[in-house]
């Protein structure tokens, strides 16, 4: 198993769903996509567990995330939820970190994405999507 | 066999038919919004790349029903979302229809182009405006 079920209470709906992900089978779409791999499962569990550890004591269940999802090339996909934000971070089949910002402001809906992100720029962009 | 048959004519998609993409279950989020997920295809021709995927396989409503888009596929539990050609294409996206001897599916289309700097954000747009046409509702949660 790449993902464990013990971990902090607020993370519990997270990594059972990691769990449901892990069990995803080859053309889980319909159109052809990979099974998730363990690299993108072990990343999305550590980078989870990373922001609730940091952030957690401040923010609270705000800091689990909103939901996860399987991207078809065997990768994941972590949704943290704002006050005026959303954050998609895409985490690749080798763990590679990539995201789609949404922020809601008094000119509209803005939209910003990246690829090649490192580790900690994520975590500085959950904190900000989160308010922390 | 199908192999043998002459290949279907590829015709004109008009702005105001619908293309219809499969649903899977796990890609309703909490909210009953639609992850854009949904249009971050797997294929061979962007395997290493690290961006969605730019030829998203969808069927022409000249060719096929919801109904008949969702049984193709042999997963009953899924659902059936929708979009009008014209949506993708004011995101600079091509839409053609690329029939599928070989899958016996004359209704197959592509949704072409969604690459580079803004990959990610039509995405978005195109999951948002799918979830306002959930056409066959999945039904069960995985």
């Amino acid at each position: 198993m790449s993902v464990s079920q013990r971990g902090p209470a607020v993370l519990r709906p997270t990594l059972k769903r990691l769990a449901q992900l892990e069990a995803l089978e080859p053309d889980w779409d319909t159109y052809g996509a990979l099974p998730l791999t363990s690299t993108a499962l072990t990343r999305a569990d550590e980078m989870a567990r990373k922001v609730v550890a940091l952030y957690g004591g401040s923010l609270g269940e705000r800091a689990a995330p909103f939901t996860v999802m399987p991207i078809a090339d065997g990768g994941v996909s972590i949704e943290w939820r704002g006050p005026s934000a959303n954050l998609e971070l895409d985490i690749g089949p080798g763990g590679e970190l990539s995201y789609l910002l949404v922020t809601q402001g008094e000119d509209g809906r803005q939209f910003d994405e990246g690829t090649d992100l490192p580790e900690q720029q994520a975590l500085d962009l959950v904190r900000r999507v989160l308010g922390g | 066999m199908a192999g043998e048959l002459p290949p279907w004519p590829e015709e004109t998609i008009k702005d105001e038919d619908w293309l219809y993409r499969r649903l899977p279950p796990i890609f309703v989020k909490p909210d009953g919004s639609i992850s854009d997920k949904l249009f971050m295809r797997n294929s061979e021709a962007n395997r290493n790349k690290k961006e969605p995927d730019p030829d998203i396989s969808v069927d022409w409503d000249r060719y096929a029903t919801p109904a008949q888009s969702l049984e193709i596929a042999g997963r009953p539990a899924h659902g059936i979302c929708g979009l009008q050609a014209r949506f993708p294409r004011d995101l600079d996206l091509t839409v053609v229809h690329t029939p599928d001897r070989e899958r016996d599916n004359r209704a197959h289309a592509s949704i072409r182009g969604n690459e580079g700097p803004g990959a990610k954000q039509r995405c978005f747009l195109l999951a948002e405006e799918a979830g306002k046409n959930v056409l066959i509702r999945p039904t069960s949660p995985t």
